[in-house]
């Protein structure tokens, strides 16, 4: 694979995912602003705005925190995954509407600068929205591949790690601001419905990323045959064997033949190709054999099998 | 999904199972943004009835007074309010207590209240007048919210609360005339020291002082705390 940067490396999937992005703010904006005029016709258009970018943005960012748990729970919601960048940057791009509509809105054109305005306000909740949005321009102008390799995999993951830390901002942000102002329970509702969303989720995926995942039934499958599990990269053959159940990798370690459509002969799991037997309690193969693949932790509970997301560290 | 579907980004087509779900969320998405814009944008608070006649520029002829903010009292004896440009008091004013005006700008208007703001440099001078007609009322002790004239008469809708709390602190710090919205009635507040007190603008207070009119002002003026 080349090396060189591109601004973005465009195809149909991503364009298809940004003009679902990009009509979709549009058409919110467009209802707010529109709607807003219509209903209110006192309000003047910079409120409206102001108040249409930061909602926006603010429910745009549960999503773009919510997609990486739903894909752990889910691998089908993957394809959200694949450009939440451009996600990411949409909702900044949002913020900063928000945040430099206000910054004019509330004070410029004063005794000061806008910023030391800002800066030293009394009513707290503004601030709290710039360390947000300071935040949020920090992960999305690093968005790009190019700071993934200078800062590091790691080192860029817990840049982005503090995108935990701007949503508890900006939910402290709407909270102390808009939520004093507006008497509507809607509004503290959607805040605290966003909030358990994103929270549950998070603690549903990590619940599930460190336990166990269901296989199927017992039953579906064969005494001594297996049934094929994927989990992310990794391919798990599950067995039935006596009663019991055992997960081994699938990978058998001879030419890489696929273990579980073996059989288990004389205790051994054999593999189809080319015979080569491995013990399923230990992956190993018998002795004098010294060939071994991945173990998993089994379970039965209520019919179902369930294996560890993990594989057995090696005691060999 | 299917077991074998898997979904490699790059590639121009998804699989067809993971494209179902994809869609599905899509529209869920746009769905509820359609229905949360709406429904957000309803559930505000209700807007005052104010108004900014931004760029529309008029002529205005009175007496000019500067306190206990600069405002000119107009042939029908009403009282507007000057303000500067931006989030500052006007200048125009100073210097020139008592005396005739002619001076151009637009109006802001709310529930019976006018204010102006003023062009800048536009002011003409004529000549004096005698000081303006104060009544004193009494001593009163009255809950409100110290709101800054400018942006609570109509230039910004909302002009008070927490949301515009910040913004009449900076209008209050730049000299803009100070106003006390009271359940009953809104007066124009006089002696309260904006810079010293910024903690109490935009925020439910208790303030003690005497009630008066100033030509056609309803004041509320603080005195000794
Ligand atoms: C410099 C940064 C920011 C400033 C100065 C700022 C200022 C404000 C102000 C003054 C309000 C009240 C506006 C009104 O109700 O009329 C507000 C509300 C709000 N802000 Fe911010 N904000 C900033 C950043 C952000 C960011 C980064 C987000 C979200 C991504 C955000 C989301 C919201 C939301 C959802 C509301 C409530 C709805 C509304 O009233 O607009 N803000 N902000
Ligand atoms: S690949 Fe399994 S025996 Fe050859």
């Amino acid at each position: 694979m080349s090396v060189t940067y591109a601004a973005v490396q465009w195809n149909r999937q991503k364009k298809l995912y940004d003009s679902v992005i990009a009509g979709g703010v549009a058409l919110y904006l467009g209802r707010f602003v529109g709607v807003g005029a219509m209903v209110h016709p006192q309000a003047t258009a910079e409120t409206l705005l102001i108040r249409g970018l930061g909602t926006a943005a603010f429910l745009l960012l549960h999503v773009v925190l919510s997609i990486g748990p739903l894909t752990r729970l889910d691998r089908r919601f993957l394809p959200l995954l694949y450009n939440r960048r451009h996600l990411g940057v949409t909702m900044f791009t949002l913020a900063l509407g928000h945040g430099v509509f206000s910054l004019v809105q509330f004070h410029a054109l004063g005794d000061v600068p806008p910023l030391v305005s800002l800066l030293t306000a009394p009513a707290r909740f503004e601030q709290l929205g710039l360390a947000a949005l300071t935040i949020l321009f920090l992960m999305a102008a690093t968005s790009h591949d190019f700071w993934l390799k200078l800062l590091t995999p790691p080192g860029w993951k817990r840049l982005h790690m503090l995108v935990y830390l701007a949503y508890a901002l900006l939910v402290a942000h709407v909270s102390l601001g808009a939520l004093q102002s507006e008497r509507n329970p809607l509004f503290v509702g959607v805040v605290l419905t966003g909030a358990c969303v994103v929270l549950g989720l998070h603690v549903a995926a990590w619940g599930a990323g460190r336990g166990y995942v269901e296989v199927c039934e017992v039953e579906r499958i064969g005494e001594n045959r297996a049934v094929l599990l994927k989990l992310g990269d990794e391919k798990i053959a599950v067995f039935r064997h006596g009663g019991k159940v055992s997960a081994i990798s699938n990978v058998c370690a001879h030419q890489g033949g696929p273990l579980s459509e073996g059989k288990i002969v004389d205790g051994c799991v054999t593999c189809p190709w080319h015979g080569y037997q491995y013990l399923p309690e230990t992956g190993a193969s018998p002795p004098p054999f010294t060939e071994k693949v991945a173990v998993y932790e089994t379970k039965v509970e209520g019919g179902k099998v369930l294996v560890s997301r993990c594989a057995k560290t090696s005691s060999i | 999904m299917r077991e074998d579907e898997f979904y490699i980004g790059y590639l121009p087509q998804a699989p067809a199972g993971v494209r179902r779900v994809v869609r599905r969320v899509a529209i869920g998405l746009l769905t509820m943004g359609a229905v949360l814009s709406v429904a957000l944008v309803l559930g505000q608070m209700p807007f005052a009835a104010a108004s900014f006649e931004y760029g529309m520029v008029r002529g205005f002829d009175g007496v000019l007074y500067e306190r206990p903010f600069p405002h000119v009292v107009m042939e029908d004896g009403a009282s507007y309010l000057l303000a500067g440009a931006g989030k500052l008091g006007t200048r125009e004013a100073m210097g020139h207590d008592g005396r005739q005006v002619r001076l151009r700008g637009s109006r802001v208007r709310r529930a019976g209240m006018t204010m102006i703001e003023v062009e800048t440099g536009s002011a003409r001078f004529g000549s004096g007048h005698g000081p303006e007609q104060v009544t004193v009322l009494g001593r009163r002790r009255l809950r409100g919210e110290v709101v800054d004239g400018k942006c609570y008469l109509g230039v910004m809708n909302p002009g008070a609360g927490q949301v515009h709390r910040d913004c009449a602190v900076r209008c209050l710090a730049g000299g803009l005339p100070a106003l006390f919205v009271t359940g009953g009635e809104v007066l124009v507040l006089e002696g309260f020291d904006a810079k010293a007190r910024r903690n109490e603008v935009g925020v439910p207070l208790t303030l003690e002082g005497v009630r008066k009119k100033v030509g056609g002002l309803e004041v509320l003026e603080l005195t000794g705390r």
